[in-house]
């Protein structure tokens, strides 16, 4: 046991000196020296395993590191009152033997497990000066801008303000809203944005860590500001945040669990900017976003690679809940800094970028992504549904669709022919689109072997591996680290949320159901991120489709373990209030609209364009009356619903919230069919539920 | 808020009928089939309760084996898929009544929940042992199907008819009585103390043991299944095992003679059980305010048959001592008024007129402090209460019409968020073969599910 501490206390100092990307010999697993440990270990020493870490990661951190910033990572007013501390520890009584252990309600492999207290992640340095708390003074360093000024620089009537930083002032927002850099850089979510005439899209709901925006660096803006506006200091790092109107605060409404997300009441400055808010003390339960050190490293290190447009293929994988996404989010922003545009394949099906889930897909990205997933859904240029969270029930189906999205990446993504045009000034490289690939974060058992079959399928040139969260005290596999490897840390997630997986799932489905996507241009690949929601109307009210099976749909196929024994006189009772993978395919006309036991249609013959809830079914096969009819609703544009002449329903189902109507209450709902408001009466009346971490009598 | 939850069936006829058809007929194959297709189409809807699915599961293998013997699988198959039902049986209700750290026996949950004991057994042989015979399976099948009716079926279908399953606990009298022997002893004879130490020790852990698993049996009894209801459920179901005559209540009259100095229980009593809730109080700190209120709830209940003074005299100074201790250990500080808050509004204006015996221990509580005093000399006072006159109900409609009357119906705009969003106007037209926009000439909202 000693030497095994002893080897892994090795293994951490050496990766605290290798900061940049590394070759690894296959001999030196730093991994696997950690995962060799016996799986039943006592409870006794994984103890001691901790305590000797502590030392350690003193030595990891950074010299310069304040010690504030572990705990308060932005800038901090002590009086404010009305705010709890974001760190604090979790008030629970003691162990009590009648106390029940909490339950895992589902038996989703990648289901939450319970966090432990001590999370033992990289704790985040703060950057290497102490950061200056931005203070807001109208007229100072905050100008109102008037609609002359508006005109001046070319941006639209909706209120907007300057706001001009000093080097190592630090200021963090909650709410949404567009960003311009006037003069100078910033870096905001770990990207930097430079002054230029782009409008960002930020958003910075509560449900996630919120950016900070720091100076980068204050170079004098090369041309001087319009005379009407020389009031602000051009030799300052100025910014321009403007009201967006985009209606994603409604998905509050929607989604209860995010009521008020977008808000934050206790700002002490009014920027005369509707829907940003100033963070000027620690709000509970918010983490301002920071980029960890070593991802910061591996980030820079892509800077050093060489100019040469030849295939760059980035393979992001690791533990749940270690910060894959986030990682690939930022891999993308840093990556359109040298490309006009960068390909991302999403291979995690249960907390997907871009799509609600369910579906291996590839998108192009053309423009920074500044906010969490549900901010920017977006339709993807090849995707192949799979149906469900995990593709634990179809893993080659899974397979042959991520094949499917690389070939097509291959033929027609890598070097592009089509008709996309930069602006003329644009440096960046426009010829060659590199590829980020992001997996998903089941990796043990069969998640491990489908990781390896992807990296096969891949080739990727460089793989970012985020190490398991280290109070993941299960045993991991060592996973083979192939060269041109790279280890990450996991990032510090706050230990109670009021926002579970479950619930990002959740409004994910319903911010792609309620999206108002753009037309998809012909022979273009663009980002095709929707800009904004229609959250006027719950699903319930929106006028839907109505659909002529027999005109409008080839096959309706169901996936998932089961399927197979659904017989036809049951189909439109499965369809009624399904989600359904809405696919374009070659050659899937049969005779009949549904055959039982049919296999999905093959990925490379196919393509999802995106996902339709439908609302009610009167009948899919004509009846003697003859009037069969699908009530469908779905956000994709219409020129697309032409193609799409299969129905995919898988296991993926829409959201309670999106059975309810927000303007009701419970009590008038009570009617709602398929809904059941009470608890079960009987034995048995529950879903199954699954405990993991049930212990014996002699783990006592 | 708390969400309902998804289920297949649009109404409870829909989820009757299928019982009907697995369990009216026996015979009835063709009926059994309807029921084995439609709940393989539910499952594909959305995840189902644990019983209707383990129904499909035994259901299907009982079809495959009631087919002539020729068209008939191997054997083994047969056995294969009774097995594999019925272990996820019992599995599927063992599991969610592991609900502490550790795994107690599957034979401790069946029995808790009626589950035929040997069905456990099945289950194990099925699992670690020789795969039991096709005859042991088809009969576990067979009184599985009779339990999953009693058990699931019938009540989900008649929930007003059958009685809501009163959660079975193990009697509780036996332990409270070897304690009392135990400690009782000890009073009597302070050369044994340290002896029976250890037996006093173990007494006391069972009678924790017993409050653990009144919070599992509460699972089936609840309607939320919050961890804190379950606790104060099963500290309310001990304080009322307290209260029983013959534990805080000496059984005797005539050993329920009452201290002099002070609105104090019998001081054996004290001595007895004094130091058992104290203990029990460092790992439930709700128990003194739950066992005031259920004191407090027999004391005010109003009984109409010649109630038992010196039984409620006994209980109402329990209550006292427990709110005394109460302030001693520096508990609930406010016990004390929460107390004679709830006295006093329970009463209500008749204050004077209550039970004495309440009087007698709110004045006690109140003894002391000056606060309390001065209130309750107060609300004594206050004896004139309005009396209910028959025109009341008259008097309440013409306050309603004259409401009703002077409100104009008031207009919420929810859609004002929405107003300031830049839409981009959804495209009316689609044309997509086939596909046809509704619009509200045609369509009016309704629950999803429905079409008009």
């Amino acid at each position: 046991m000693l030497s095994a501490v002893a080897a892994r206390k090795a293994a951490q100092a050496n990766r605290q000196h290798e900061v940049s990307p590394k070759t690894l010999p296959p001999a030196a697993k730093p991994k696997s020296k950690r995962k060799d440990a016996p799986s039943n270990e006592s409870p006794s020493k994984n103890k001691k395993k901790k305590n000797e870490r502590t030392p350690k990661r003193i030595v990891q951190q950074p010299t310069t590191f304040q010690l504030e910033a572990d705990i308060i990572p932005i800038a901090l007013d002590h009086d404010d009152e009305d705010d709890e501390p974001i760190l604090q520890p979790t008030t629970s009584r003691a162990w009590s033997p009648s106390v029940p252990a909490g339950l895992d309600s589902s038996d989703e492999e990648d289901e939450e497990e319970p966090v432990p207290d001590e999370i033992t992640a990289e704790p985040i340095p703060g950057p290497s000066t102490l950061p200056i708390k931005f203070i807001p003074v109208k007229d100072q360093n905050v100008f109102p801008l008037a609609p002359t000024d508006l005109d001046t620089l070319g941006l639209d009537s909706s209120p907007a303000s300057a706001i001009c930083l000093n080097p190592g002032e630090e200021v963090s927002f909650i709410g949404a809203f567009k960003l311009r850099v006037l003069s100078g850089s910033i870096t905001i979510f770990g990207t930097t944005l430079s002054a230029s005439t782009t409008m960002h899209n930020i958003y910075a709901p509560k449900s996630s860590p919120i950016p900070v925006v720091r100076v980068a660096s204050s170079a004098p803006s090369s041309t001087p500001f319009p005379h009407s506006i020389s009031r602000l200091d051009a030799s300052r790092t100025t910014i321009v945040v403007q009201e967006l109107r985009t209606g994603i605060q409604g998905l509050g409404r929607i989604c209860g669990v995010f009521e008020g997300a977008f808000s934050h009441h206790d700002s002490t400055f009014d920027f005369g900017v509707p829907g940003i808010h100033m963070v000027d003390g620690p709000v509970k339960n918010v983490q301002p976003f920071e980029l960890p050190p070593s991802w910061a490293a591996a980030l820079d290190g892509l800077d050093k690679e060489s100019k040469e447009s030849t295939s760059k293929v980035y393979v992001v994988q690791g533990a749940k809940k270690a910060g894959k996404s986030t990682f690939a989010r930022t891999l993308c922003n840093r990556l359109l800094a040298k490309h006009t545009r960068v390909a991302y394949l999403e291979c995690d099906l249960g907390q997907s970028e871009f799509t609600p889930g369910g579906m291996v897909a590839l998108n192009i990205v053309d423009s920074p992504l500044l906010g969490p997933p549900f901010t920017h859904p977006s339709l993807p240029v090849a995707a192949h549904y799979i149906g469900a969270t995990t593709p634990k029930s179809s893993p080659s189906h899974y397979l042959s669709a991520i094949q499917a999205c690389l070939e097509f990446y291959r033929l027609d993504i890598h070097t592009p022919i089509d008709d996309f045009s930069a602006a003329e000034d644009d440096t960046r490289i426009s010829d060659a689109i590199p590829l980020v690939v992001n997996t998903m974060g089941w990796t043990k058992g069969l998640g491990a072997d489908l990781l390896n079959r992807i990296h096969d399928l891949v080739q990727p040139t460089r793989t970012f591996e985020i190490e398991a969260p280290l109070y993941d005290d299960a045993y991991n596999p060592p996973t083979a680290l192939t060269r041109d490897s790279c280890l990450l840390k996991p990032i510090l997630r706050p230990v109670n949320t009021p926002y579970a997986a479950s619930d990002m799932r959740s409004l994910n489905i319903l911010s792609y159901l309620h999206a108002v996507f753009p037309d998809p241009e012909e022979n273009t690949y663009r980002q095709g991120t929707a800009t904004s929601w229609d959250t006027s109307l719950p699903l319930c009210a929106q006028p839907p489709y109505a659909v002529d099976p027999k005109v409008a749909l080839d096959a309706v196929i169901l996936t998932g373990a089961g399927a197979e024994d659904v017989v036809a006189s049951e189909i439109d009772r499965v369809l009624n209030v399904a989600l359904v993978g809405l696919v374009e395919a070659q050659d899937a006309g049969d005779a009949q609209l549904y055959v039982q036991g049919a296999a999905p249609p093959l990925p490379a013959h196919s393509k999802c364009h995106g996902l339709a809830l439908v609302r009610g079914v009167r009948s899919t096969t004509a009846s003697s009356t003859g009037s069969s009819a699908l009530h469908i609703l779905t956000p994709l544009p219409p020129s697309l619903l032409g193609k799409t002449r299969v129905l995919v329903k898988g296991e993926m189902e829409l959201p309670i919230w999106g059975m309810l109507d927000f303007r009701l209450t419970p009590e008038e709902q009570k009617d709602v069919p398929y809904l059941q408001w009470h608890k079960g009466a009987g034995i048995g009346a529950e879903k199954r539920k699954v405990r993991r971490n049930l212990m014996r009598k002699a783990q006592m | 808020m708390q969400l309902p939850r998804r289920v297949p069936w649009s109404s409870s006829a829909e989820l009757d009928q299928v019982c009907s058809w697995i369990f009216e007929d026996e015979n009835d194959i063709d009926a059994k089939l309807l029921a084995i297709q439609r709940i393989t189409a539910w499952k594909l809807i959305t995840s189902l309760p644990h019983a209707i699915e383990s129904t499909l599961s035994i259901l299907t293998s009982i079809t495959d084996d009631s087919l002539p013997r020729n068209q008939r699988a191997f054997s083994l198959t047969l056995r294969h898929n009774y097995a594999a039902a019925l272990i996820r049986l019992v599995n599927g209700l063992v599991d969610p009544l592991q609900s502490g750290i550790y795994a107690r026996s599957i034979a401790s949950i069946a029995d808790q929940l009626g589950l035929p004991l040997w069905l456990v057994e099945l289950r194990h042989s099925a699992t670690h042992e020789d795969l039991p015979s096709l005859e042991l399976l088809r009969e576990g099948a067979r009184q599985a199907m009779v339990w999953l009716f009693n058990n699931y079926w019938l009540p989900t279908s008649n929930p007003t008819t059958v009685p809501k399953l009163e959660p079975v606990l193990r009697p509780i009298a036996p332990i409270f009585n070897e304690y009392r022997r135990l400690v009782k002893a000890t009073v009597r004879d302070h050369s044994i103390k340290v002896s029976y130490q250890q037996p006093i020790a173990r007494i006391v852990r069972e009678i924790e043991r017993w409050v653990s698993e009144a919070q599992v049996a509460i699972d089936h009894g609840l309607e939320t299944g919050d961890a804190g209801d379950k606790e104060s459920f099963a500290l309310e179901k001990l304080s009322d095992e307290l209260l029983e005559k013959g534990v805080l209540v000496p059984l005797a009259k005539k050993k329920r003679v009452f201290p002099e100095d002070g609105f104090y229980p019998p001081a054996i009593s004290i001595q007895v059980w004094g130091p058992l809730i104290q203990q029990l109080t460092s790992t439930h700190p709700d128990l003194p305010l739950t066992l005031i209120n259920r004191i407090l709830s027999r004391l005010l209940s109003p009984t109409e048959e010649k109630s038992n003074s010196s039984y409620d005299a006994c209980i109402a100074r329990w209550a006292a001592w427990v709110v005394d201790f109460g302030q001693v250990e520096g508990g609930e500080s406010a016990t004390k008024r929460d107390v004679v808050a709830s006295i006093v509004s329970t009463l209500g204006p008749t204050v004077s007129q209550a039970k004495p015996i309440a009087l007698q221990l709110v004045q006690a509580i109140c003894k002391g402090d000056e606060q309390l005093e001065s209130a309750l000399s107060l609300l004594s006072q206050t004896t004139h209460v309005s009396n209910w006159q028959s025109n009341g109900m008259d008097t309440m409609a013409q306050r309603l019409e004259e409401l009703l009357g002077s409100s104009e119906p008031v207009e919420v705009d929810v859609d004002v968020e929405m107003e300031h969003v830049d839409k981009p106007g959804k495209p009316a037209h689609c044309s997509a073969p086939g596909w046809h926009r509704l619009d509200s000439s045609k369509w009016s909202p309704c629950p999803l599910g429905q079409l008009q």
